[in-house]
């Protein structure tokens, strides 16, 4: 008896072991890949633009072959031209325009689409699954259709103007992506699943509809919310066309658009990847020290809402 | 049912979108007619060629000079603010400023606002997006498919009203730098590259919607050491080279000669894997010419070869007999290693194997000149340098033909084909042009910024600021010096003298390592090279996508994959061409 507990046991442990390594070489081989890129982004910020274009491509430098004059030129000041004064890329203002449109942008999504939320998952109003319903269908309709609408509403609005200040910017940036339909239906569902009883044992209590919303819901799906946070910040972060489209002037750019258009010469038309890459670096590092320093919660949301990136 | 209703509410959501987005769509034709009648005295008339649109230079204005009256005018005097759209980086913006605010100082009421709009791609986007609100800038840069674009929209501004028009301003601005002068709108057109003026009013009505700005146009780099060292095989060509390696600068090589000179400069040996490579102690490279730009290369080939490409009727009309026998012989150049791509090596430009030595001739952009210099760009790993860091010099790029209209046959191994060639050299680079939009104030000091900044000696100091080319033909002469670097200055006929004089030197002009021509030398080459081919440059008509038809820039990248899929073996070139064909037309 005890014998085939013993070889029941070898057999659990072996095919644990079988098991583990078989897990660890696919996470190993989704981490290559995942890490690949940002590999490649560095080291060609440190690529001359020869050794950029050697072909079998270099997949490591000596220190003696560092281009640090890419990430150095970056910050050179600029003598004459609209950035007179202020360096080649200049870093710091696309990146305060970055981070304030990314912080206003999620602060709107998630406060809308808690409320649409709430209104669309516990309250009961006439005509509210057919509103829902319009709202789903919405999500059908290509985001790019929506630009030259929106365009017309923010002119239309005077936010787009000769003398646009970065006030109004801010608003032509950040309002027409201040809701999301998918948000609103992800943390509905969420919402949804939370018991009626707690509810109703909260009107007992006498709480209202709102205060029932903040001490109850948003606690119990903060998980969700998390998530939403985090995906809006990131579609913010990376925010391309809208920006470009509404911007008046060089100073209110966001980094997306200013690392495309920098580092290209506007006569043979070729792009010092070098620079540019080194330029992405810089962008990329907020990121990554945001993304160690809220690591817990992020890999909470994640994990538990089931949703990534 | 439900989801139907979904599916019913989204389609109905999209085309309400779509409803409500109200374009402008003034027909340019009638903003022609009223502006020409308020202009009385015309003296210059804009004619179509008879050969419409093709992309030749045929389709320049013919100009008559009649005795008027002269007629004083004022300028508007009210405080004007005119933004300026453009793509350039800091690196250009230098010079552009300085002109701005000399401009400003010459008309003290007038502001500039020049921005860059990061790539070509945001500028048209945004330009198109504003003409919905009324939003786009006083006057913008732009290539001819993006003007193509605004006329269709109605939102260009047609300047021959401003350019025919013989009104004189005095300046009685005190303030101004000019005062007591006179200005006039109207602009001598016969100065300008004819081939630049025929590409700014190939539209419909060969109306002028813009005027050539930054132009630069494809020059062949040369490895010198190899050519030196064939000097004897190359001369019993019949073909012109220096003791020391330097090709005619005037007379392009042929097609014909390109192949004669294979047998001698292309090496015959193959790696492990069978791909050509070149053999260093022979001097011969793995391939002769290497082309950066396979859309350029077949447009340009069509031209020179005679084969129908588009014309601006937007009209493709590639699937021809001529077409086909000139892919059928680039495919035997590209066999036979006389013509290569860089797409054989994975990369986007042909320099890098040019500077390997994998390729003894490389065509490419003068705006890209540096790039072909060894000792600029040197790799990682020098034993790369086949040849080391070898002499560069640049030549014109080969044509099928010596003459226009000059019948020339070709052979693919032994089979001959037959054209009738033209001399063709591709011309690019951006226009300038002004948006129905800006108010009469606005135009008129738009357009004078305009002559200001492409004048002669604008022009010449734009060339030698930037790398790119003259608009004028009075540049090429022009006595205005200017600052290039610190302590260097020339005008631009100095700056063209610089590569003479080395040339004349034969190579060796005795200028001691820190002279400041050394700098300016590859610079000075393709300039002269450049002011050699523009008698017989060609544009690219611009057409936007139609019915039943792709648009110009569709169609030059579809004429690039055509040849790509060639020298890749992915097709033959008959299929290549029908692939072309299914792709720019349904």
């Amino acid at each position: 008896m005890s014998d085939v507990f013993v070889i029941n046991e070898k057999a659990y442990r072996a095919k644990k072991i079988l098991s583990n390594v078989a897990s660890y070489a696919f996470l190993t081989l989704v981490a290559v890949i995942i890490l690949v890129p940002f590999y490649w982004m560095l080291l060609t910020s440190l690529k001359s633009q020869l050794l950029m274009e050697e072909i079998p491509p270099l997949l490591w430098l000596k220190p003696s072959q560092w281009q640090l004059s890419n990430y150095s030129s970056l910050f050179a000041l600029v003598q004459s031209g609209p950035r007179a004064g202020s360096p080649l890329f200049p870093f710091f203002t696309y990146l305060r325009n970055t981070v304030v449109v990314s912080i206003i942008t999620t602060a709107g999504t998630t406060i809308t689409t808690i409320l649409a939320a709430y209104a669309f998952a516990r309250l009961n109003f006439k005509g509210r699954d057919v509103v829902f319903a319009i709202l789903l269908g919405t999500m059908m309709v290509p985001g790019e259709i929506f630009i030259l609408t929106n365009f017309l509403t923010i002119a239309k609005l005077g936010l787009y103007t000769w003398d646009q200040t970065y006030g109004q910017v801010l608003i032509a940036m950040t309002v027409p992506f201040m809701t999301s339909v998918f948000y609103t239906f992800y943390l509905r569902q969420t919402f949804k699943q939370i018991p009626n009883e707690l509810y109703y044992a909260a009107k007992v209590d006498g709480t209202s509809d709102f205060g029932y919303l903040l001490r109850v819901m948003i606690p119990v799906a903060s998980p969700t919310i998390v998530t939403i946070i985090i995906l809006n910040s990131m579609g913010a972060w990376s925010a391309y066309v809208w920006p470009a489209m509404v911007t008046m002037k060089d100073e209110y750019r966001l980094v997306s658009n200013g690392l495309r258009g920098a580092f290209t010469d506007t006569g043979s038309g070729r792009t010092d990847f070098g620079q540019q890459m080194a330029a992405a670096t810089l962008v990329t590092v907020p990121l990554l020290i945001l993304f160690f320093t809220f690591r817990k919660q992020i890999m909470r949301g994640v994990s538990r809402s089931g949703i990534k990136g | 049912m439900k989801k139907l209703l979904l599916l019913l509410v989204s389609v109905i959501l999209t085309f309400s979108i779509i409803g409500c987005v109200e374009i402008v769509t003034t027909t340019t034709e009638e903003e022609w007619t009223t502006e020409a009648t308020t202009t009385t005295n015309t003296t210059t008339q804009f004619t179509g060629s008879t050969t419409e649109g093709t992309g030749t230079t045929t389709d320049a204005l013919t100009t008559t000079t009649t005795t008027r009256p002269v007629v004083y005018g004022d300028l508007p005097d009210e405080e004007v603010e005119i933004t300026f759209w453009h793509i350039y980086g800091s690196g250009k913006t230098a010079l552009l400023d300085q002109i701005i605010a000399e401009f400003e100082g010459m008309f003290p009421n007038v502001t500039i606002t020049s921005t860059s709009q990061s790539d070509y791609n945001t500028l048209r986007e945004k330009i198109q997006l504003g003409i919905t609100v009324g939003m786009v800038p006083t006057l913008a840069l732009g290539y001819p498919d993006h003007f193509a674009n605004y006329i269709d929209a109605g939102a260009a501004y047609s300047l021959d009203p401003l350019i025919s028009s013989d009104i004189v301003y005095e300046i009685t601005d005190s303030a101004s730098s000019i005062f007591g002068e006179t200005v006039t709108t109207s602009l001598d057109l016969t100065d300008f590259v004819p081939s630049y003026l025929a590409e700014n009013n190939q539209y419909t009505g060969h109306h002028y919607y813009s005027v050539p700005y930054s132009k630069s146009t494809e020059t062949m780099a040369v490895n010198v050491d190899v050519l030196k060292a064939h000097i004897t095989e190359i001369r019993a060509l019949g073909i012109t080279i220096s003791d020391n390696g330097y090709l005619s600068h005037e007379v392009p090589l042929t097609l014909n000669q390109l192949n004669q000179l294979n047998a001698i400069m292309v090496s015959s040996l193959v790696d492990g894997a069978g791909d050509p490579i070149t053999d260093i102690a022979n001097n011969k490279c793995a391939y002769l010419v290497n082309y950066d730009s396979s859309g350029n290369m077949f447009i340009n080939m069509s031209r020179e070869l005679g084969a129908p490409y588009t014309n601006t009727s937007g009209d493709i009309l590639v699937d021809n007999a001529a077409t086909l026998s000139m892919l059928n012989y680039i495919d035997m150049m590209f066999e036979n290693r006389t013509m290569v791509l860089p797409i054989v090596w994975d990369q986007s430009y042909g320099s890098t194997n040019f500077i390997y030595g994998d390729v003894c001739m490389s065509v490419g952009s003068t705006a890209g000149v540096n790039y072909n210099i060894p000792a600029n760009n040197l790799p990682a790993d020098l034993a790369k340098l086949k040849f080391g860091a070898f002499a560069t010099d640049f030549v014109p790029v080969p044509q099928a033909v010596t003459a226009n209209n000059q019948a020339v046959t070709v052979y693919a191994g032994t089979t001959p084909y037959s054209f009738t060639g033209n001399l063709s050299a591709v011309q690019q680079g951006p226009n300038i042009g002004i948006f129905k939009a800006a108010s009469s104030a606005e135009r008129i000091y738009a357009w004078l910024f305009i002559k200001y900044l492409t004048n002669t000696d604008n022009t010449a100091r734009w060339a030698m600021d930037t790398g790119y080319l003259p608009a004028r033909l009075s540049a090429y002469t022009s006595e205005v010096p200017i600052q290039l670097t610190g302590t260097f200055s020339t005008t631009y006929n100095d700056f063209l003298q610089i590569s003479l004089d080395f040339w004349a030197a034969d190579g060796n002009p005795g200028w001691n390592e820190a002279d400041e021509r050394w700098d300016f030398l590859y610079k000075s080459m393709v300039a002269n090279i450049a002011r050699y081919q523009n008698e017989y440059y060609q544009y690219d008509p611009a057409f936007a996508a139609g019915s039943n038809s792709a648009g110009s820039a569709t169609a030059r990248v579809e004429a690039g994959y055509c040849l790509e899929n060639i020298i890749t073996g992915a097709y033959s070139p008959a299929t290549a061409l029908q692939a072309m064909k299914s792709q720019l037309t349904w």
